[in-house]
């Protein structure tokens, strides 16, 4: 009856389209009230103790760091980079949009970021030089996921923070996954686009390229590099990016005004607006279920119905996947996460592995339609409809759950740089 | 040929009222994440070049290291993140679940809307009283922050109300006057 309760008040404040903090508020006022000790100031103290931790910090300095490179000339001399080594082979454009990405992703931390600022540049070059429509769209809107899955990454520092999981075992974890699904999409370009007419490689070319962006290119090595060496914290690694960026897109590139780094900001402000108390409450409920002991009620009845890892595994992975279809990747990180990692844990699954597999059903949740991120994205900046997007990616998502696939079975691509 | 309504002197009072406000939590907003910056960077510099160099001329470099300076930046964002709750307000930047949007006839869509606003003022307002209580009790209790930085800790703490009211009154305005709305991505008009 108390669970009727508490599925009709959520249903209701869905159907009155409240946003996702108030919703998850009442769901722990709900909890505080029926479980709990009754005290709803509690849940402000809640929130208060959970942005008290200095691993936040990293998320506000990465979104502003995603910014200025987007803002400034970066993601166009990584481009240029990228295609002076892959344009010899055939589908090399596509080869250099999914290798751009893989190495904008390692600056952005975004998804979004990653497909505006890569394919702004190289959807216009791949249709002018023959690529087909679809592909040219679909590999610019699958590649821009990469962003979530190799590291600096918003939604693993949010898995960290829910799951209290070391983030840089996590950023760790990323590289092999976020590599795999790089080789495997760049298979794919070179297969699909065997025909196209191709040039050989100038070695004079890559030269200039490689001169002309080599500030953007220190960017990853500085970061994951200060990261992985121990010299910083992720949260300090994300504050040293921000400046470093600022300074090559200020005083070596030229091509940031301070305008720019207001709108940069304010941009931030607004997402980290809504981020950051939906961390808090998402992390107070967190607290909430580890003092309810919710995991010691959910393993009996999960195990009720599935008894081996490998089942539990693939029933995770399915309900992920259409959670993915369904909200937003830091909805489903902040509200599963703490309920389904305990769950996993007592089957089996290491912590950082679960987050992986999980970061990637979110990421595939970011090409399929109706809250598919990307694909909303796409719409707007690629000028086509919502149909033409869908079709473009599903090749790109039946290699992701190829990849997915691999990722699950066999840790070591995730663990092999974590070890 | 359409004749175009001039607002009333409220509905402008009001525009220009929140548009001011917005400026003002903007500016709140880019003075915190600057701070951080600044905080953060210097940690590191200090740490990984000023102090090894001070220590090899064989000088004192505890006078440059400021102690606590990332429980100071997490200060900073716990201001940037509540003003940030007005920031979103205002531009339609909160995450709004759309799973249940088509359940209404789009007929009734303003009307929700306004509904939705009004439900969310009320409800910001709860959480701006709860907010109030626990900042009071901490002030009566002089607890100060942790990190061993002398600073009364409802300092800090102040901003939550603060920001649950402002986006309380924003979303109470936008439900008295939904002119003043933003236009929320993937929301039916």
């Amino acid at each position: 009856m108390t669970i009727f309760l508490l599925v009709a008040m959520l249903g209701a404040l869905l159907i009155l389209r409240q946003p996702l903090l108030i919703i998850l508020l009442a769901a722990i006022s709900f909890g505080q009230m029926v479980w709990g000790r009754g005290e709803l100031v509690w849940i402000i103290e809640d929130m208060f103790v959970s942005l008290d931790k200095e691993l936040i910090l990293s998320i506000p300095m990465f979104m502003l760091c995603g910014g200025v490179m987007t803002k400034g000339g970066t993601a166009r001399r990584l481009v240029d980079i990228a295609r002076a080594l892959t344009g010899h082979l055939p589908g090399g454009l596509g080869v250099a949009t999914f290798l751009s990405c893989g190495i904008f992703a390692a600056i952005s931390g975004s998804s979004i970021v990653t497909m505006l600022a890569i394919g702004s540049v190289l959807y216009p070059a791949m249709r002018e030089s023959g690529y087909g429509r679809n592909f040219a769209l679909g590999s610019v809107i699958s590649g821009g996921t990469l962003g979530i899955i190799i590291p600096p990454s918003i939604p693993l520092i949010l898995y960290g923070l829910v799951t209290e999981t070391s983030i840089v075992d996590l950023f760790r974890a990323g590289i092999g996954p976020g590599l795999l699904l790089v080789v495997i999409f760049s298979i794919y370009s070179v297969f699909i686009n065997w025909n196209l007419p191709k040039k050989s490689f100038s070695l004079q070319n890559f030269l200039i390229a490689l001169k002309e962006g080599i500030w953007s290119l220190m960017m990853p090595i500085i970061l994951l590099g200060g990261i992985y060496s121990g010299m910083f914290s992720p949260t300090e690694a994300a504050a040293v990016a921000l400046v470093y960026a600022i300074f090559i897109e200020m005083w070596i590139h030229r091509e940031l005004k301070l305008t720019d780094l207001y709108a940069v900001t304010l941009d931030s402000a607004k997402l980290g607006g809504a981020l950051f108390p939906l961390i808090a409450v998402a992390l107070s409920l967190n607290l909430l279920l580890i003092d309810a002991r919710l995991s010691d009620y959910l393993v009996p009845m999960v195990r009720d119905w599935v008894s081996s890892p490998l089942a539990f595994g693939i029933a995770v992975n399915l309900m992920l996947l259409i959670v993915g279809c369904l909200m937003t990747t830091g909805e489903a990180i902040l509200i599963f996460a703490p309920i389904l990692m305990p769950i996993a844990q007592q089957f089996g699954f290491d912590k950082v592995i679960f987050g992986i597999m999980m970061i990637i059903n979110l990421e595939i949740g970011l090409l399929t339609p109706p809250v598919g991120l990307n694909l909303i994205v796409a719409m707007s900046a690629f000028k086509e409809n919502l149909g033409v997007l869908v079709k473009s990616v599903l090749p790109f998502i039946f290699l992701m759950l190829l990849g997915l696939g691999l990722i699950s079975a066999f840790p070591i691509i995730s663990l092999y740089f974590v070890r | 040929m359409s004749i175009k309504k001039t607002p009333s002197p409220v509905l402008q009072w009001v525009k220009r009222t929140l548009k001011a406000w917005h400026r003002a939590e903007v500016w709140i907003a880019i003075c915190a994440f600057a701070a951080i910056a600044g905080l953060l960077v210097y940690d590191v510099v200090s740490r990984e070049l000023f102090v090894p160099l001070l220590s090899k001329l064989g000088l004192e470099p505890t006078q440059i290291i400021l102690y606590g300076s990332q429980k100071i930046a997490v200060y900073f964002l716990v201001v940037a993140a509540f003003s940030g709750i007005g920031i979103a307000t205002a531009t339609g930047a909160q995450l709004i679940p759309k799973v249940a949007f088509n359940l209404v006839p789009s007929r009734w869509n303003k009307l929700t809307n306004r509904m939705a606003d009004m439900v969310t003022a009320v409800l910001l307002v709860g959480l701006t009283y709860l907010a109030t209580q626990f900042v009071l009790e901490s002030m009566a209790s002089g607890q100060h922050v942790s990190g061993g930085l002398n600073i009364e800790i409802w300092k800090v703490q102040i901003a939550i109300p603060l920001g649950f009211g402002s986006a309380a009154v924003r979303y109470l305005a936008f439900a008295i006057w939904p002119e003043v709305r933003p236009e929320i991505a993937g929301e039916a008009e």
